[in-house]
């Protein structure tokens, strides 16, 4: 997204991210996250990525296929082929 | 994650985010701005339409829902193709079998059922009572009748057994008299012996 900022007196208009001079060099990008919407179970497990100014941690598990009788059993999840 | 900055000559440690003001907003509200370097999801860990950052990209899942009906049944295999299930699934899989239903037709043919298995069988008889009118059969009428199975007929003509040396002495069989001697045979009531001449 984008933001339309003050700063020292002047205006900004659609700022998506600011950066930085890196202490070491370089430059440090920082972004603005607010329109991000996804939640943890909406990613895998483990992975990561930031909504809303916050870290999210993906907690989907991998589904997992049982059989009983001539019945396939999907756990919710996300699958592999099955 | 944080980084180190530097701004106007002056450092500052292990920063997350940045806020800075929004234009007109009172009281004053900020956007904040944070370091997204640390993460490392991709549109394949994300949930289709839903979006995310991951360093200073933003990123829109692609992964499909899916549902039982998107499952697939070829034989015995099921095929769940790769997407997100929101709830358990699952999906039957004939076996191939059919069910039979105990029963049986008395009838002939006897056709009984148990256990998935047919089985028919079948009995037959037929009496054969040949019968020969009056009279013998001549030598051109002889012959061999054969029923397939377990009967069989035959007939042989009696010309050849009717001869004078096959006929009692005395005796006289159409027409031909016999001559045969039979001989005289006795037993001997105490002894049981018997005697032949």
């Amino acid at each position: 997204m984008a933001q339309n900022i003050s700063l020292m007196g002047a205006t900004y208009y659609d700022v998506p991210a600011v950066e930085l001079p890196k202490s070491g060099g370089g430059l440090a990008t920082f972004t603005d996250t607010s329109d991000g919407d996804a939640v943890a179970g909406d990613i895998s497990s483990g992975k990561k990525a930031y909504v809303n100014g916050t870290l999210v941690v993906g907690s989907a598990s991998l589904a997992t296929a049982t059989v009983s009788g001539t019945t396939l059993i999907l756990t919710n999840g996300f699958p592999i082929s099955v | 994650m944080a980084q180190n900055v530097t701004i106007n000559g002056v450092d500052y440690n292990s920063v997350p985010s940045v806020k800075i003001p929004i234009k007109g907003s009172s009281p004053t509200s900020y956007a904040v701005f944070v370091d997204t370097s640390d993460a490392d999801a991709v549109a394949g860990n994300i949930l289709a339409t839903k979006t995310a950052y991951v360093n200073g990209s933003k990123i829109t899942g692609n992964i499909a829902t899916k549902t039982s009906s998107d499952m697939t049944v070829s034989g015995k295999t099921v095929t769940a193709p790769a997407g997100y299930y929101a709830s358990a699934q699952s999906k039957d899989v004939a076996d191939g079998s059919v069910s039979v239903p105990a029963t049986s037709i008395t009838a002939n043919p006897t056709i009984t059922t148990s256990g998935g298995n047919i089985t028919a069988s079948v009995s037959a008889s037929q009496s054969i009572s040949p019968s020969v009118s009056a009279g013998y059969v001549s030598s051109g009428d002889a012959g061999t009748a054969t029923v397939s199975g377990s009967a069989s007929v035959s007939a042989t003509s009696l010309d050849q057994y009717l001869l004078a040396g096959n006929i009692k002495n005395g005796v006289t069989i159409f027409g031909v008299q016999g001559t045969l001697a039979l001989p005289s045979i006795t037993q001997d009531s105490t002894t049981k012996v018997l005697t032949i001449s």
